[in-house]
């Protein structure tokens, strides 16, 4: 019996010396915690600092920060003072942005960047890249090429997207031999960053128009839409006949941004042979260009074509093209089925609301 | 003149802040919605400059403050991109200007000069 009093008592007292060195650990954590946040908050004050006296003031106005002086030796300061100078130069154009480039040059943090391309942490990686990218540093675009192969989509991405941020158009020589696919996020930050297409280029981008890589032929295809580049309208007939859907309903988009007399009856000719989804779209492209030529056509689709997706597309163009007053007939017209009357009145309410 | 700054960014707060001394205004700086109101309650401001996207209180809210005071205050917005809705309704209410972000100080410079003249 005492024993067993005496064995319960060593248990609770061990209980207690655990919590208590649980608890001395969460202080001393939390200390410590509070410790870096209070030399985070304070160096984030040396940095803004810092960055406001380059933009507000000439050099020669400006005297040297004795606490940034110091700081400055410390590694973790460094690495803050470069996120900080990313996130400013989003935030100031013009003169003040040249500034914020210029402190990066003048603390050589391009170094403290490159470090981070060899870093084993992923994220690591595609931030140093982010770093370069931002501050312009296209001295290192040897260094970040090197990156266009690596197995992280994060990491390669990054790269992608920094050559394109330097050298344009050119610097999208990589999609000849790309074998990932462009995401279409990736996609919209390339097309955003390529401001002209240099002229010449066809025989480059009928390369790319003929990729095995899909995601390369439609991404080739947004550049076209964004740049009208006429030249090459034949060569993007021909992927009408494309084995992906996706390519081919790009395609058709393309097509009818660069459109010419004969586009819609090149559309109406291939039609037959297409995916419905393609089909949509060609119906969705007679829509838009208004071309009143494709009425017959169009009333076909309605009438014969057995997809209800179909019929509603064509009655919605039929609507665009000024055919109210026919689909309004074939909608009172005793013969027509029910699921026909539904689809005109659906197309029809829904132009009128 | 005597110029408010209301912008929760520390760093554009700061450097409109230097900027304005430079060029030899008064400034009194906000770090949110509600305490720029209370400025403008109690102190006598020539120029206010405001964030959209503030806490307590936005850029808009500040606008119809200044309307409900029944004050003459000229106000440039700061926006971002992709609020060109927000800034249209700022106009509706009044506001004078808006400079978008990324913005250049010179350039803000030599909008409110417009307005000291």
């Amino acid at each position: 019996m005492i024993n067993s009093v005496h064995f319960i008592f060593l248990i609770f007292l061990g209980m207690l010396s655990l919590v208590l060195v649980l608890i001395i650990v969460v202080i001393i954590y939390s200390f410590y915690q509070y410790k870096v946040s209070v030399r985070l908050s304070g160096w984030s004050e040396i940095i803004n600092k810092t960055i406001t006296k380059i933009i507000v003031y000439e050099e020669d106005e400006v005297s040297p920060d004795r606490d940034f002086i110091i700081a400055n030796g410390n590694p973790s300061f460094r690495n803050l003072f470069l996120q900080k100078l990313v996130d400013s130069e989003k935030k100031f154009s013009g003169v003040a942005q040249n500034k914020i480039k210029y402190l990066f040059e003048q603390y050589n943090l391009q170094e403290d960047a490159l470090k981070k391309l060899n870093q084993k942490k992923l994220y690591l990686t595609a931030g140093g890249i982010q770093e370069l990218t931002a501050m312009n540093a296209e001295g290192s675009l040897p260094e970040i090429s090197r990156f266009l192969a690596h197995p992280s989509p994060q990491v390669y991405q990054e790269a992608q997207y920094a050559l394109v941020n330097f050298k344009g158009f050119e610097g999208l020589h990589y999609l000849n031999t790309i074998p990932t696919v462009i995401s279409e996020w990736q996609q919209l930050r390339l097309l955003r960053s390529i401001n002209h297409i240099p002229e010449n280029s066809e025989g480059i981008i009928k390369g790319w128009l003929e990729s095995s890589n899909n995601s390369v032929v439609i991404f080739t295809l947004k550049l076209l839409r964004k740049f009208q580049v006429l030249t090459v309208y034949s060569i993007v007939t021909q992927l009408l006949a494309h084995p992906s859907t996706e390519v081919r309903v790009q395609t058709i988009q393309t097509l009818l941004s660069l459109e010419n007399p004969s586009t819609i009856t090149c559309f109406t000719n291939v039609y037959p042979d297409q995916p419905i989804e393609v089909q949509l779209e060609i119906l969705k492209a007679i829509k838009s260009s208004g071309d009143k030529r494709s009425t017959d056509f169009l009333k076909k689709q309605l009438l014969d074509n057995t997809e209800t997706g179909i019929k509603v597309c064509a009655a919605q163009a039929l609507f665009s093209l000024e055919e109210k007053q026919y689909l309004a007939q074939m909608a009172e017209n005793e013969s027509s089925s029910e699921e026909l009357i539904k689809i005109i009145k659906y197309a029809l309410q829904e132009k009128i609301c | 003149m005597v110029i408010l700054i209301a912008e929760d960014d520390e760093l554009i707060l700061k450097t409109i802040e230097h900027k304005l001394l430079k060029e030899g205004h008064e400034v009194i700086l906000s770090r949110n919605g509600k305490e720029a109101i209370e400025t403008l309650k109690n102190e006598s401001v020539d120029l206010a400059i405001t964030d959209i996207m503030m806490p307590f209180a936005s850029g808009i809210e500040i606008l119809s403050a200044i309307q409900s005071m029944g004050k003459q205050i000229p106000v440039i917005m700061l926006s971002s991109m992709g609020q060109e809705e927000v800034v249209l309704n700022a106009f509706d209410l009044g506001a004078s200007d808006f400079i978008v972000k990324p913005f250049s100080p010179n350039e803000l410079i030599l909008r409110i000069k417009r307005f000291s003249k």
